[in-house]
C-alpha cells in the first residue's frame, strides 16, 4: 500500500513531525510519498538511522520552485 | 540527492558552547561600555575599540560559528568536519584573542597585540578554512552555499587586513593606517558579518516565516558585495580616497533592499503567529533600512558622531539583534531536532515554540532593541549611553539565563530518551 503526504508549505518543524508520525504507520511492504518544498537533510539521517530505505527526486513546483518527493519504505 | 549525517559535524552541545560563551562575549562588552561610556565619543577612544573587538570577536564570532556547525549540515546537506578538541581549543583562542586585544587596546601593550593576533589569525583562519573547504565540496553550488563562500571569503580579507594593521602597530610598517582601518571595519560589517545575515536569511525567513522565498535577481545582486569591496580596495591602495564612500553608499543601497524584502516576507507571512520571532525578523527588516539611510550622513557629514552612531546601528544594532532573533529559533530547533533523533520510542515531546519561553524572549528581545536605540543616540547625547549600556547588559544576561535553561533541559531530556526502549514497528 502507497500513502501521500503533502507537507509542502508548512514551517518548521511541522513536516519532519508529520512525517515520523506517518513512519510510524508503515508496514513491511507499505511506501510512504512525501511531498514537500525543500530538501529535507534531518529527515535523511534520521531515516538512515532507523534503517529505512528512500528515493528522492526532484520536480518543479506549481509557482517554479522546486519540490522533493520521496518515496520511503522499511528495509527487509 | 547527498546524504549527510550530522553526526559527522561538530554535536550540538559544542555548537552550544559557542553560542553560550558569545552571548556572554555581548554581555562583557556591554559591561566595558557601561565601565567606560566615554568610549563613544570617538570611533578612536581606546575604549571604542576595545569593545568593538571584544563585541565582535568575543560576542558575535562564536555565536556565528557554533550556529554554522549545525546550519551547515541541517540547511545545505554538508558537513564540517569534527576537529575534537581542536573546536574547544578555537573557542578558547577566539576569546583569549579577543580579551588580550581588547586589554592591548586599553593598555597599548605591543605584547598583547602580538598574542592576540596569534590566537585570532590563527584560530579564525583555520575556522574559515574549514567553512570554505566544507562549501566548496558541493559541485552545483545553492544559493545559500554560494553566500557563504563569499562570506568566508570575507573574513580571510578581514583577517589579513587585521594582520597588515598588527603589522603597523608592532613593526612600524609605512602604510595607510587610517585607510587600512576602515577597509578591514567594511570588509568585516559589508562582507562577512551582512554576508552571513542576509545569505542566512535568505534560507531562514522564507522557512520559518513561511512566506516567498527572495527574489532571484536580488540573490545574484548579493553576489556584487564582494566585486565591489574588492575593488574599492584596490581602488583606495591605488589612491582614490572617495572609494569608500562610493562603495560605502552602494553597499548601503543593498542592505536597504536587504530591510525592504524582509520586512515585506514577514509582514505577508503565512504563519499567523505575530510572536517574538515575528517582532524579532521585522525589526531585522527595519534596523537593515535605518543602517542604510544613516550610512549616507556617516559618509558624508563633517560630524563624526553619525559615524559612531552607525558603527554602534551595524554592530550591536543588526549584527547582534539579528544573533539574538535567530538564537531563539536556531537553539530550540537543534534542540527539538536532536530530540527527535534520539526518540526511537517515540515519545511526546515539548512543541518547538514551548523549549524557549515566548515572554522571556519579548522580554529580552524589547530590552535589547531598546539599548540599541539608545546608544545610537549616546553618540550624540552622551549622557544616555551608561543606561544604554546598562540595558544591553541586563539583556544579554537574560538571554543567556534563557538559553543556558533550554540547553540543561536538552541534556536532561536527551538522556531519558537514549534510555527508553525503542517503539515496536506495525506488523504486516
Amino acid at each position: 500500500m502507497s500513502r501521500l503526504l503533502d507537507v509542502r508549505g508548512l514551517p518548521p518543524c511541522e513536516p519532519l513531525e508529520r512525517t515520523l508520525a506517518a513512519l510510524d504507520e508503515l508496514a513491511p511492504g507499505d511506501e510512504l510519498e512525501v511531498l514537500i518544498h525543500r530538501e529535507p537533510h534531518p529527515l535523511y539521517a534520521i531515516l538512515a538511522e532507523r534503517g529505512y530505505l528512500w528515493r528522492a527526486a526532484t520536480e518543479p513546483a506549481p509557482d517554479g520552485s522546486t519540490q522533493y518527493r520521496i518515496l520511503i519504505s522499511l528495509a527487509e | 540527492m547527498q546524504m549527510i549525517s550530522t553526526d559527522a559535524s561538530p554535536p550540538p552541545l559544542l555548537s552550544f558552547a559557542y553560542m553560550l560563551a558569545g552571548v556572554a562575549g555581548m554581555a562583557v562588552a556591554a559591561a566595558l561600555l557601561l565601565w567606560q561610556p566615554e568610549a563613544l565619543l570617538t570611533r578612536w577612544h581606546p575604549a571604542a575599540l576595545a569593545t568593538v573587538h571584544v563585541f565582535a570577536l568575543g560576542g558575535l564570532m562564536p555565536v556565528m560559528l557554533g550556529a554554522l556547525f549545525q546550519f551547515v549540515p541541517v540547511a545545505c546537506g554538508l558537513s564540517l568536519p569534527r576537529w575534537g578538541w581542536g573546536d574547544v581549543a578555537l573557542l578558547l583562542f577566539l576569546e583569549g584573542g579577543a580579551a588580550s586585544l581588547a586589554t592591548g587596546f586599553l593598555t597599548a601593550a605591543p605584547g598583547l597585540y602580538g598574542a592576540a593576533g596569534v590566537l585570532l589569525l590563527g584560530a579564525l583562519g583555520a575556522a574559515g578554512w574549514r567553512l570554505l573547504r566544507a562549501l566548496r565540496a558541493q559541485a552545483r553550488q545553492a544559493d545559500v552555499v554560494g553566500a557563504l563562500s563569499r562570506s568566508a571569503v570575507a573574513l580571510g580579507v578581514t583577517l589579513l587586513l587585521a594582520a597588515v594593521l598588527l603589522g603597523i602597530l608592532l613593526f612600524g610598517w609605512d602604510l595607510p593606517l587610517l585607510t587600512l582601518v576602515d577597509w578591514h571595519a567594511l570588509w568585516a560589517i559589508g562582507g562577512w558579518v551582512a554576508g552571513l545575515i542576509t545569505g542566512v536569511a535568505s534560507v531562514v525567513v522564507p522557512m520559518f516565516h513561511v512566506s516567498p522565498a527572495y527574489p532571484k535577481f536580488w540573490l545574484r545582486a548579493l553576489r556584487l558585495q564582494h566585486w565591489l569591496l574588492g575593488g574599492g580596495l584596490l581602488a583606495a591602495l591605488l589612491g582614490w580616497a572617495g572609494a569608500g564612500g562610493a562603495v560605502s553608499m552602494l553597499l548601503a543601497a543593498l542592505l536597504l533592499g536587504f530591510g525592504g524584502l524582509t520586512v515585506q516576507r514577514v509582514v505577508v507571512s503565512k504563519r499567523g503567529e505575530k510572536d517574538a520571532f515575528y517582532w524579532g525578523w521585522l525589526m531585522v527588516g527595519v534596523l537593515a533600512i535605518i543602517l542604510a539611510l544613516v550610512a549616507v550622513p556617516a559618509c558624508w557629514a563633517a560630524d563624526p558622531r553619525w559615524g559612531v552612531a552607525f558603527g554602534v546601528l551595524a554592530l550591536p544594532g543588526l549584527g547582534g539583534f539579528t544573533v539574538s532573533v535567530m538564537l531563539y529559533r536556531i537553539v530550540p530547533f537543534l534542540i527539538w531536532l536532536h530530540w527527535q533523533r534520539a526518540n526511537k520510542a517515540r515519545a511526546r515531546l515539548p512543541l518547538l515554540h514551548h523549549i524557549v519561553p515566548e515572554l522571556g524572549q519579548r522580554i529580552h528581545l524589547g530590552i535589547e532593541l531598546g539599548s540599541i536605540v539608545l546608544l545610537a543616540l549616546g553618540a550624540f547625547m552622551p549622557q544616555m549611553v551608561s543606561v544604554a549600556a546598562a540595558l544591553l547588559l541586563a539583556a544579554k544576561l537574560l538571554q543567556f539565563g534563557l538559553l543556558a535553561h533550554a540547553m540543561r533541559d536538552f541534556r536532561q531530556r536527551l538522556a531519558v530518551l537514549r534510555a527508553l526502549p525503542p517503539r515496536s514497528r506495525v506488523a504486516a
